[in-house]
């Protein structure tokens, strides 16, 4: 019993070793990237360490962390039924845009608390419209979501930007962007801090799809929806609604941290933003290894080092893309850490086998 | 406007055009290869990227189109190679590889691109003509003799799932996302 027990165990913790050695290993090449264009990799990952763990540094962290939060745990939901939500960007575009436009509208007529529910509603709307057109064709027509909701992202992009310098754009402003919300029409802070309160959306977001998959009957169709899709087929599964109900609930979490930016941080909805969220948080949930607990520190170390590409920039006048490098790293030594944890799992069961044989 | 200005203005769109679509085009020559062996290649973007760069310094510092030529290919190469080497012999999904390929690509490029030239970007390089932009191949395949490689091999194992034999009948299709 106890030889068998020893090698489960050990492999339970091993998809976390993976993670940790894929954050580390791009810290070591992002290291050389730095030595190659002249810079002090230990001055540069000093200078991160120090005003990133600082007062300042954590108060700005936390306010980069919801987006990524609930972006993140949208993806989650969608990866677990086995369907790529990779639209997140134009979805998020979609959401922001709205919020922009209704958000404004609203302030000083409505009460502040009536105000954000509804800007918020809207923004989670938006998203999932952006993900209705994917999702149809999924369902009815078989077509991969891969592509779509890539090629989705496009046309957010330009359609949001059309929009912005055109029929929405503010007439009192040169710049191409929404009309300002009121200072008072914000996300409030949460009391003794700077962060605002979107900081308990994104906790609230995580906690809410940890437990649906974790403990009900939905979560539990989805996730088996992930593992065999002929199995849920075969169950009597509704197969299609389920993905439909996971592409929109991703493309609407994402809707929703568009509002969080709009309502928390920016103000208002510029043209030509794009904060990218996508790709980051895929970096994010794979590094993660798909588990809702996890998300967590690594979308604070996400936030981290978003606000580290600022701080390096401003400070040590290194490129802010070194952070997109470091995460496309990641992800390309997590693919190398996970292929050898493969290798060491296969060779542990062969040795077992052997042992086994022996006995 | 007269007649030869609607001729005049329509030649150079077209013209325009046609130089756009040549990076689209190679890459996505290259891609239907990948796609019909049953490879998706999310990371186009950034070997496209990496190989432009590629490309453009070599030209720039060496004054020969044609090295630069060489180096995006090289580089598009070397990318390919690794795609490969991560999702068919390793096995990692290629939905990971694709994506972290991009964001490294993208970021790669930008950090180098920032260090080398700062702000100020040097428009063209000796040589080339100003409309056209230097753009690379990222792809082996989109070379004759590479498609021609993989109408012998790799079609085949994108068509039938039955006919994957040996190593390319391991790689996993980019649908079930990784545990």
């Amino acid at each position: 019993m106890s030889a068998t027990r020893a090698p489960i165990r050990a492999a339970a913790a091993a998809p976390l070793a993976s993670s940790l050695l894929a954050v580390v290993g791009a810290l070591a090449a992002g290291a050389v990237a730095l030595a190659l264009i002249g810079k002090d990799p230990l001055q540069a990952y000093g200078l991160l360490l120090g005003r990133g763990l600082s007062t300042f540094g954590v108060t700005e962290t936390l306010i980069k962390l919801p987006p990524l939060l609930l972006v993140s745990a949208g993806l989650l939901l969608t990866l677990r039924a086995g369907v790529w939500n990779i639209g997140i960007d134009g979805q998020f575009l979609v959401g922001a845009l709205l919020v922009g436009v209704v958000a404004p509208a609203l302030a000083g007529r409505v009460p502040l608390a009536l105000l954000l529910v509804v800007s918020g509603a809207v923004g989670f709307l938006a998203g999932a419209l952006w993900g209705v057109i994917p999702a149809l064709l999924k369902v009815r027509y078989g077509l991969n979501e891969i592509i779509t909701t890539i090629m989705m992202n496009y046309v957010a992009v330009y359609l949001t930007s059309w929009l912005v310098k055109g029929p929405f754009k503010d007439p009192t402003v040169v710049p191409p962007q929404t009309r300002l919300i009121p200072r008072a029409d914000r996300l409030p802070a949460i009391p003794f801090t700077r962060v605002h309160v979107g900081l308990l959306a994104g906790l609230a977001a995580l906690a809410l799809v940890g437990y649906l998959l974790r403990s009900t009957v939905l979560g539990f169709r989805l996730r088996m929806l992930g593992q065999s899709r002929r199995a849920a087929a075969h169950a009597g599964m509704a197969v299609g609604r389920l993905t439909a109900v996971a592409l929109l609930a991703s493309a609407g979490f994402a809707g929703l941290a568009g509002a969080n930016d709009v309502l928390g941080v920016k103000g208002l909805f510029q043209g030509e933003w794009n904060p990218g969220y996508g790709l980051t948080a895929f970096a994010l949930v794979f590094l993660a290894r798909l588990r809702a607990l996890w998300l967590l520190p690594f979308a604070y170390l996400f936030a981290f080092l978003l606000l580290g590409g600022d701080i390096m920039a401003r400070s040590a006048g290194i490129p802010t893309y070194f952070v997109d490098l470091l995460e496309g790293l990641m992800l390309l030594f997590f693919a190398v850490a996970v292929a050898l944890e493969r290798l060491q799992a296969r060779r542990a069961a062969r040795s077992l086998a052997q042992g086994g044989g022996a006995e | 406007m007269s007649g030869g200005e609607v001729q005049s203005f329509l030649t150079t769109l077209l013209g325009s055009a046609l130089v756009a679509s040549a990076p689209l085009t190679l890459a996505s020559l290259g891609e239907t290869v990948g796609e019909r062996a049953g490879l998706l290649n999310l990371g186009l973007e950034g070997v496209m990227l990496s190989g432009a760069l590629a490309g453009f310094v070599v030209a720039l510092g060496s004054g020969s189109l044609w090295l630069g030529l060489l180096a995006g290919l090289a580089i598009g190469l070397a990318f390919g190679l690794l795609f490969a080497l991560l999702t068919v012999h390793l096995r990692v999904d290629q939905v990971v590889v694709g994506l972290g390929l991009t964001i490294f690509g993208g970021g790669l490029t930008g950090f180098l691109f920032r260090d080398l030239y700062g702000r100020q970007f040097p428009t063209s390089c000796p040589g080339c003509r100003s409309s056209a932009r230097p753009s690379s191949p990222s792809r082996c395949s989109s070379t004759p003799p590479g498609r021609w490689w993989c109408r012998s091999r790799c079609c085949s194992v994108g068509r039938a799932s039955a006919s994957r034999r040996g190593r390319w009948a391991r790689t996993p299709s980019p649908r079930t996302p990784p545990g």
